[in-house]
């Protein structure tokens, strides 16, 4: 004999009156088919509590990150590189090393800018995710999150990263690295004659300088605001080169 | 960030946990999910100046298990799930399964058996067992009468542990 269902869901779900209850405690010590019903439910639901873990390490913060994309894509347009003419790479020869003194990189945009702009390129490539990610991160002005202070760890476009916020004499700066080296826009100029392959960019106030190293290395990418000539010198002050 | 950001990221973050454990049991591997996770939220941050729910959470959940179902139907293509009446036939197994039989059992067992539970009621159990959710909330996310829930949570557990006794005796096997 089957038993009605309603009476053990109610039971179960604690819906039931005293006196409905004591009625069917009863039951149960004659009824095998309820008893072992009740018996896997309990079991069910003690199996159910290993399955209420949280949510992975990492993902607040990607979810974070990609509504404070949307919220700035919302605020300013698409970020995407070249093409709008939003945003400029400089184009230049380095000789040696990137441990560069800031009045020498100065010496090197300014010489750049005469002919670098000219020749970046006019497509429209779509910015990488990561570099998407890391400017889209930083608001001048305030003051970097918690998180981001002690390192936020973040995959995006399918790239482990660790991305970490300084301030150094009032000015923020966002900095990523990565066991990978980043991909760098299509449209990117990257500097030559060093054995790191680097790049430089600058979008509005904020300007953009990255090293990607051989496999084995740490590459990295630094977003702030301050002028160009000024970033190899800031990248120096955080070691990253 | 803008404050309408901010003020987003404070209401809805906290659901995280809930928001990820439905997408955990909606998707094919934990990849699957957390991209659904960060879908979930780009979604509700896009409605969330419209978002007058009493629920932030109910909300999320909503908004995950419609993108869960949309990818679904995307994947199936051609093959239709069909919701068949529900007869009541008892599931509970042929041993008996007191809870300390299956105490010990570990949590890839139990989420690879609640796999193998009816995806109706898999989800109800999600949303109850898992997410947290009361069995009105429930009903109110999945559009079905509250006493709908309580079934299929029943049946889906009664299903659950048969499967979870099969689980821990071809653990003992192997």
């Amino acid at each position: 004999m089957t038993c009605p269902e309603q009476p053990i869901v109610a039971f179960l779900a604690g819906e039931l009156s005293p006196d409905e209850e004591r009625s069917f405690d009863d039951h149960l010590l004659g009824c095998e088919q309820c008893w072992r019903a009740v018996q896997a439910d309990r079991a069910a639901r003690l199996a159910l509590e290993q399955l209420r873990q949280p949510a992975p390490a990492g993902l607040q913060g990607r979810v974070a990150l990609a509504v404070g994309i949307a919220a700035t894509e919302a605020a300013t347009g698409p970020v995407v590189l070249g093409g709008n003419g939003r945003l400029s790479f400089v184009r230049t020869a380095i000789a040696h090393h990137l441990r560069l003194a800031a009045a020498a990189c100065l010496i090197v945009v300014v010489a750049a800018g005469g002919f670098g702009w000219l020749a970046t390129s006019r497509s429209a490539a779509p910015e990488p995710a990561q570099v998407a990610a890391v400017v889209a991160m930083i608001t001048p002005g305030s003051a970097p999150t918690t998180a981001l202070r002690a390192g936020e760890h973040l995959v995006i476009g399918g790239q482990p990263l660790v991305v970490r916020a300084y301030q150094l004499e009032g000015t923020e700066e966002i900095v990523a690295t990565s066991a990978r080296p980043f991909q760098v826009p299509s449209t990117s100029h990257r500097l030559t004659g060093s054995s790191p392959r680097a790049w430089m960019a600058t979008k509005g106030r904020l300007s953009m300088y990255g090293v990607n190293r051989p496999a084995g290395g740490e590459s990295m990418f630094l977003v702030a605001a301050m002028p160009m000539a000024e970033m190899p010198q800031m990248a120096a002050r955080l070691n990253l080169i | 960030m803008d404050d309408n950001g901010r003020a987003f990221l404070e209401a809805s973050l906290p659901h995280i946990d809930a928001v990820y454990r439905v997408a955990r049991h909606t998707s094919r591997d934990h990849h699957q999910a957390e991209d659904l996770v960060q879908e979930t939220y780009l979604r509700a941050f896009a409605a969330f100046a419209s978002h007058r729910g009493p629920s932030t959470k109910a909300w999320l959940v909503t908004i995950c298990l419609n993108l869960a179902r949309s990818e679904g139907r995307r994947r199936a293509r051609r093959v239709v799930e069909v919701a068949l009446p529900e007869p009541y036939e008892p599931e509970a197994p042929h041993v008996s399964v007191p809870e300390e039989a299956l105490a010990n059992i570990d949590r890839a067992s139990v989420s690879r058996a609640l796999a193998r539970v009816p995806e109706e009621q898999r989800l109800a159990i999600v949303l109850m067992d898992l997410a947290g959710h009361s069995a009105s909330e429930a009903a109110d996310i999945l559009g079905c009468p509250r006493n709908t829930v309580l079934s299929r949570v029943f049946r889906g557990r009664q299903r659950l542990a048969s499967l979870l006794v099969g689980e821990d005796i071809n653990r003992d096997v192997s």
